[in-house]
């Protein structure tokens, strides 16, 4: 097992403006929250080692400016990543409503093998505003209509199931990159034995 | 198409390519395929009395180039009938968004033939402070929603402004939309990199400023005038946008980075937030007073 080069992860956490993103991530890797408001300036990541499955995997958490939605980042930055993270604020439901925008334009620039498939965490964060999300409903039948998709009601400032949150994005990211690994490697394609049999119609 | 000679429905044929490429993209084998057929039809010489094909052809080609930037329309709402209707009359009456600033200035010069600043951005911005924007929490960084952003788009092309607008964040968001889809962005592209290099170096910057062709430098000193009524402490305050966060919004409206590298956008975006942010802090823009 020590030989074997430890799982390296990219997570893309993804939202309209002003609903957590980084704070969220703060809370993940530093446990710290800070009241400052800040914009983010374009992107940058933080990394967290995490054990999934008593494997030690390491989180690379992209997090990324919301306010221009439609100025994306470019495909180079989405591919590669094995789970997405869209954020709401759930005292904000406008910013519930854009989640599809979100997941869309994810799948479009990421284009991962199997759209359907692909593993989405959602969160809806600022719990300590606002107990529940008045969302809570609607958000959870989007989400099983979305196929690979959790759903989590957190809250970055007093850290309230953050970990677990991001510990259901360690584990499916890990389960993306396991399946990802074994469809890039494929059991080889048997060739038929008799080559120069001609070809009369379908073999099947 | 190409079996009806019948006038009516040739228009008709027209007019529901352009409608859908103002929702959709095509797939990318239909892609081609109607780029082919917007170049052979875009001869005037073709065009029937009744029926202005090279027109349609142009406008089919201009609004498929958009969409393929773009991508499909956004939002949750399906197009409402006014953004369907919307859609086909602009064929004939192009929209204010998406368009360079001088054809912005042709569409307006019936209304208002006096004015030297695109009618939207005056509007818009007007009405954000109106809406008590300069003292509403994270103006400009919030975004609208989406669906009111897009029926307020609608009422704007038609030259209108609706007057209960509940939310600065509508107006304010669309305002951004409009910098953002401007045909050739507002610091155009010849002078990008003057920018980045000039990013926090306040001489050199207003330098650049003062290069742009003239409806740019008035847009753009109009803009950051405007903004300068935000980053005022007082309002900065009560908002939570000082001026860092401000440039941060607004630079990609301003500014648009053409490398597809993701190391060197990064990089970029944090030079191109400088740039704003000291054209804020330093551009006089006294001289924008009373121009309209």
């Amino acid at each position: 097992m020590e030989t074997r080069k430890r799982a390296f992860l990219k997570v893309i956490i993804l939202g309209d403006s002003g609903v957590g993103k980084t704070s969220l991530m703060n809370q993940y890797v530093n446990r710290r929250f800070s009241n400052e408001y800040k914009a983010t300036i374009g992107a940058d990541f933080l990394t967290r080692d995490v054990t999934v499955d008593n494997k030690l995997v390491t989180l690379q958490i992209w997090d990324t400016a919301g306010q221009e939605r439609f100025a994306s980042l470019g495909v180079a930055f989405y591919r590669g990543a094995d789970c997405c993270v869209l954020v709401y604020d759930v005292t904000a439901p406008n910013t519930m409503d854009s989640l599809d925008a979100w997941r869309n334009e994810f799948l479009e620039q990421a284009d991962p093998l199997h759209h359907d498939e692909f593993p989405f965490v959602v969160i809806g964060n600022k719990t300590d505003i606002q107990a529940k999300s008045e969302k809570n409903s609607v958000t959870q039948s989007w989400c099983s209509g979305k196929g690979n998709v959790s759903y989590f009601e957190t809250s970055a400032k007093n850290g309230s199931r953050v970990e677990e949150a991001f510990q259901t994005v360690a584990q499916k990211a890990l389960e993306q990159d396991t399946e990802l690994t074994k469809e890039a490697y494929p059991s080889p394609i048997q060739l038929p034995q008799d080559n120069n049999k001609s070809h009369e119609g379908c073999s099947c | 198409m190409l079996f009806y000679t019948y006038r009516e429905s040739l228009q008709k044929g027209w007019e529901l390519i352009a409608m859908c490429l103002a929702f959709f993209p095509p797939t990318s084998q239909f892609h081609s395929y109607l780029e082919t057929y917007f170049s052979k039809h875009s001869d005037s010489l073709e065009d029937l009395p009744s029926v202005p094909i090279s027109h349609f052809s142009t406008q089919c080609q201009k609004r498929l180039d958009k969409m393929m930037q773009t991508g499909p329309k956004k939002g949750h709402r399906k197009p409402t009938l006014d953004e369907v209707e919307q859609a086909k009359k602009s064929v004939f009456y192009p929209s204010m968004f998406g368009s360079s600033l001088e054809d912005v200035l042709i569409l307006q010069n019936e209304r208002f033939p006096e004015r030297r600043l695109p009618w939207i951005q005056t509007t818009l911005s007007e009405e954000i402070l109106r809406l008590n924007g300069a003292q509403t929490e994270g103006i400009f960084r919030v975004p609208g929603d989406i669906d009111e952003v897009n029926a307020l788009k609608i009422k704007c092309d038609q030259w209108t402004l609706p007057s209960d607008c509940p939310d600065p964040h509508i107006p304010a968001s669309l305002l951004k939309l409009w910098y953002r889809e401007l045909a050739e962005p507002l610091i155009p592209a010849e002078f990008y990199e003057d920018c980045i290099e000039n990013y926090a170096n306040p001489e050199p910057a207003i330098e650049v400023v003062n290069k742009l062709p003239d409806i740019n430098r008035l847009v753009l000193a109009y803009l950051i005038r405007f903004l300068q009524v935000f980053a005022a402490p007082e309002n900065a305050a009560v908002t939570k946008m000082d001026v860092n966060n401000l440039a941060m919004v607004m630079a990609p409206n301003c500014l648009r980075c053409e490398s597809t590298d993701p190391k060197v956008i990064f990089e970029n975006t944090r030079k191109e937030m400088g740039f704003i942010r000291t054209l804020i802090q330093t551009l006089d823009t006294s001289f924008m007073e009373g121009i309209v």
